[in-house]
Parts: C-alpha cells; structure tokens; sequence
C-alpha cells in the first residue's frame, strides 16, 4: 500500500509543462546520451487548431491538470479509507482545521491527504536504511548487516527504453 | 534525519564459538572484539589475556563518550542500547619499567609467579635454546636425580659450576660444563630472576605484589580481567610471562578447578606467529592456543571460547586459521583475504571490497557463509584514544599506590 501511495505521490508531482527527451546513440564504441527538453504538447503533436507546428500548451495544461485531479482523488480516497481505518478521522478534521475539501481542486485533496499519511505515520520524512542484527548461537549480537538499498528504477526504466534490458537483469 | 530499520533477527549458527577478527591496524577490528566479548560478562569468565603499552585492556571501566560512537550506537540499536562501564580488574605482572613508574593506580594489582610452579621441563624451556645448552641442563637435572628445582637453585647452582668448586668436579665427572653454556644460562637465569617475574621476597608479598591467583579471578564473573605485561621491559620475559600464564591456565581448566564458562580475548595473535624460528617457551605459547582450539568447545569441566585478532590473515600459521569457525573481516588487503576462501566460497568482487572497506564495516564468515557488508556495533565502554592517558585517569580516580619503598625497587 505504501509503495502505492509513494507511486502516486511521485507521479503527481512529475508533472509538468516541460518534459525532457533522452536520446542514446552509439557512436565509435561509446554510447552517448543526449537529453534534450521539450513541450509536453509538442510531443503529444497537439498544435493550436489550424497549424502544424505551434504547440497548444493551454491544452496541454489542461489535461495535466485533469491528470493530476484524477491521482489527487485517488491519493484522497487512499487518505479517507486509512483514516476511517484508524477511527482517526475526526481527529486529523480537527488538527488539519478545514473539515470541507473540494473534489475539484487536486491541491487541496494533495495537502490533505498527505498531511494525513503524514500524521498517521505512514509516511515519513526521514530517511531509512534497513539493517538485519545477527547474533550468534549463544544470543550476542555480532553486528548488522545492511540490506540493499532500492535501485533508482525510475532512471534505469528510462533508459531501459532506449537500449533494452541488459541480459544480466533478464 | 537517517533511522535504522532492523529486521528480523538472523541467528549464525557455529558448534564451536572461536572467532577470528583480521583487519589492518584502524579499521575496527579491536572495537568489535571488545564489544563482542564484553557482551559475555557475567554469563562467561572474560579475560584480556594480551594488553601491553598502550593499555588497551584498562578502558573497560569507563562508558563510552566519543560522540561518533555513541551516535553510532544509537543509530545501529534505534536508541535501545545505551554506553555501559564494567567492572574491571586490572592485573599487571611485576617488571623493571615499575621501577622508572614507581607510582600506580590503586586499583591495578600487580602480580607474580611463584617460582615453585615451574617445572624443570618449563626451566629447561625457558633457558635452553640449542642441543649444547638442552643436554647440559638434562645432566644438571641428572645429578639432582630428577628433583624438582626452581629458578634461584638452579641460578645458584650455576654460580657454584661457573667456579672452582665441588659441584664443578661432579658435572665435569658427568661430562658436561663446557663455561660458555654455563654462562650463558647464568645469565639467562639471572635476567628471568631479576625481571621480577618470579619475585619472591616475603616482605613484597603480598604488601605490594600477590601471587598470580586465577581461581579468584574465576570467581567473579561480572567483571573482565585485563592481564597486562606493560611493566615488562623486554620481550623476552615478555613471552616467558605468556607462557606461563597460558600454561596455568590450561592447568586450571584441566584440573577441572572451575565450571565457569572462560573466554578468553588475544589481542594480536600474530604476536605469537611473527617469529621466523621461534624459541620453545614461544612454540609452547602457540601450542597451548592451538589445544584450545582444537579442544572445540570445551576443556575439562569448562566451556572455553577464543577470541583472537590479528592484522593479517596469513601471519597466522595454516593449522592455527584453519581451526577457527568464525571470522569476522574488517578491510584486509586483497592477497590476505584471498585465505578466506579455504572456508567460504567467495565471489571475488566481495574480496575485492573487502580491501576498500571503511571504518567499522566488515564481512562475517561463519560456518562457511558469508554475510557482507555487516557493520559493527562500537564498543559501550571507552576505547583506547590516543590522547587519553588511561593511567592518569585511574590515578584521578582511584588514587596511586607508591611503590618506592618496596625491596624490588629499593634493590634494582
């Protein structure tokens, strides 16, 4: 569930008006990454009515903002269902001040919700490392060992799209 | 703000608990050993068996206070573990630098062997070190029809031989006394003598010195006891000292005297490894640390566990590291490391890390798995700072004792 909530969170505050084109070429043994940014309406070819060539960004920013309603509803259904989970709800009303949140503005459903996944502890802004004790057979404690830290797969999918998967990770 | 999450905990089981620590000097080999074994007190009888100049084995009194390390253990234990002071019992072995020091803290005991728990065999170990000077002191031994004699007959016997005398005529009647091995052995008698090691004036003792006494040591479990031959001048005496000490207490253990469990910690193994042709009274030191380990997890009544540590893996004799079931390895260079795969299968990139391993990180290998990259957990009593005069510390505390005016001092 967190990995959900983390996702949508992540995904909400990705978009964005100007998007970035990576492009990976080989070139005399050396493989070059270029990265160029771009218009989201321009890559979606959505152009004012009439031409060819001249990106309709107000479009574009609408369906953005369509997108980000849509994830702000889900990430504020998610907050609601834990609230009411904890038997919480009333409580974070009261600490959060404003009991009415609009369905039509993804800001106001986004601070809520996160507020709520923040003061329900299932969020949190402090940054983790996993670490396994390990004792020996007596019971003492040996030391700890450190778990791997979570690969940037975002980064990794990205260019994953360009140069395929390494036959390693298959 | 960085948390530690800690999962489940994974038990490593070993039937034999004898750990090995390699690490190059700064690395963390000593915080973990001491950590480790501190753990044990109270359950087992813990010794520091090997602490020398810089008084590593005299910290354990005190908590820890190095800002790093606490935060460290707050951070690796999520605030459960809080720094810790143990009892310690400081014992040191009488030698010539007391009589440069003269003054020591209160709480330091300062100990000797009674010349009586040598035998011949060990005199003869401790003395002897070619076939010329063996066979002379087996004829000395067979004139004295096999009686036991300690360290001041024997010296004075060769001070009698060394001269025109009768007991000259009867090892000459024997066919022995060539004068440059008995002086050579007067002489070794006479510096084992004087070292201060067998000291045995009855005014000394016990109002400046004890003799060495390891059942009450056994005793009392909830404190750590450090042995430590600072006092000792030279390197000599030094081993014939862990010689000694090593053989009382096999003899202890064997005797079944006690069933407290006795860990014992050795810092610096390679100490005993680090010579081309050792001498016998070394040999029997390395001997008596390999019955140990070969005796596995117990001896006589007791359960007996080893803790050693050392620089370099391959300082220790191929018999000796194989003997181990634990190895616990902070950053080692990479031909060294390269010994641990007799025990593990290793891929060699993690041999490889292992030789760029910071501060305080390690790879465990125990029963023939390896886990990596572990990180261990500081010690909760103080350890050794350079800029921390432990000594001067325990004076503060305890107070000195003044040891000018005892015939060990007023004599040398």
């Amino acid at each position: 569930m967190i990995e959900i909530i983390k996702s949508l969170i992540k995904e909400y505050y990705s978009k964005r008006r100007i998007i970035t084109d990576m492009y990976i070429f080989k070139s005399r043994g050396q493989q070059i990454i270029n990265v160029f940014p771009g218009l989201h309406a321009q890559k979606w070819k959505l152009f004012l009515h009439g031409t060819t060539d001249i990106p309709d960004v107000e479009q574009a920013d609408k369906i953005l903002d369509l997108e980000r309603l849509e994830i702000a509803k889900q990430l504020y259904d998610l907050a609601l269902r834990s609230l009411d989970y904890k038997q919480a709800k009333n409580e974070w009303n009261r600490i959060y001040g404003k009991a009415h949140i609009s369905e039509n503005k993804h800001e106001e459903m986004v601070n809520y919700s996160m507020g709520a996944f923040f003061w329900l502890g299932i969020l949190t802004p402090y940054e983790y490392d996993i670490s396994e004790p390990q004792i020996d057979e007596s019971g003492k404690l040996l030391g700890m060992r450190l778990k791997p830290k979570e690969k940037p797969e975002d980064i990794l999918k990205e260019v994953e799209k360009y140069v395929g998967k390494s036959e390693e990770e298959d | 703000m960085r948390l530690n999450k800690l999962t489940n905990v994974l038990v490593l089981q070993s039937k034999t608990p004898h750990t090995l620590i390699g690490g190059i000097s700064g690395y963390g080999k000593g915080v973990w050993a001491e950590a480790y074994v501190t753990k044990h007190i109270g359950e087992w009888k813990v010794f520091d068996i090997n602490s020398e100049s810089r008084g590593e084995g005299m910290f354990y009194g005190f908590k820890q206070e190095n800002n790093a390390m606490v935060e460290r253990i707050d951070y690796l234990s999520n605030g459960l573990v809080k720094p810790k002071a143990y009892d310690n019992e400081i014992i040191m072995f009488l030698g010539n630098n007391l009589k440069k020091l003269k003054r020591l803290p209160r709480n330091i005991k300062i100990c000797v062997f009674n010349e009586e728990w040598i035998t011949n065999e060990d005199l003869k170990n401790f003395l002897a070190f070619n076939e010329s000077q063996i066979g002379f002191m087996d004829t000395v031994f067979e004139i004295h029809d096999d009686q036991h004699i300690t360290l001041t007959e024997f010296y004075e016997y060769m001070m009698r031989v060394s001269m025109p005398s009768k007991e000259r005529q009867q090892l000459k009647d024997f066919g022995g006394g060539h004068y440059m091995t008995i002086n050579t052995l007067k002489r070794r008698a006479r510096s084992l003598l004087r070292s201060g090691l067998f000291w045995n004036d009855s005014k000394d003792i016990p109002d400046y010195f004890e003799y060495l006494n390891l059942d009450k040591s056994v005793r009392y479990p909830d404190a750590i006891t450090t042995y430590s031959r600072y006092l000792i001048d030279n390197p000599y005496t030094s081993y014939v000292c862990m010689n000694v000490l090593i053989k009382k207490f096999i003899e202890y253990i064997e005797l079944r005297e006690s069933e407290v469990p006795l860990l014992f910690y050795v810092r610096e193994l390679n100490d005993f490894y680090r010579m081309k042709d050792p001498p016998q009274y070394v040999i029997e030191i390395q001997e008596n640390l390999d019955k140990i380990l070969r005796k596995g997890r117990f001896l006589g009544k007791s359960k007996i566990m080893l803790v050693c540590d050392t620089q370099l893996l391959n300082d220790i004799p191929t018999y000796m590291f194989n003997s181990f079931n634990k190895y616990i390895l902070f950053r080692l260079p990479l031909g060294d490391s390269k010994r641990i795969l007799n025990k593990a299968t290793i891929p060699p990139q993690y041999l490889l890390a292992l030789s760029r391993l910071e501060v305080g990180y390690y790879m465990g290998v125990i029963s023939g798995a390896f886990q990596y990259p572990c990180m261990a957990l500081p010690t909760l009593h103080k350890k050794a700072e350079p800029d921390f005069d432990v000594f001067e510390h325990l004076t503060n505390l305890y107070g000195a004792k003044n040891y000018s005016s005892s015939i060990f001092i007023k004599e040398g």
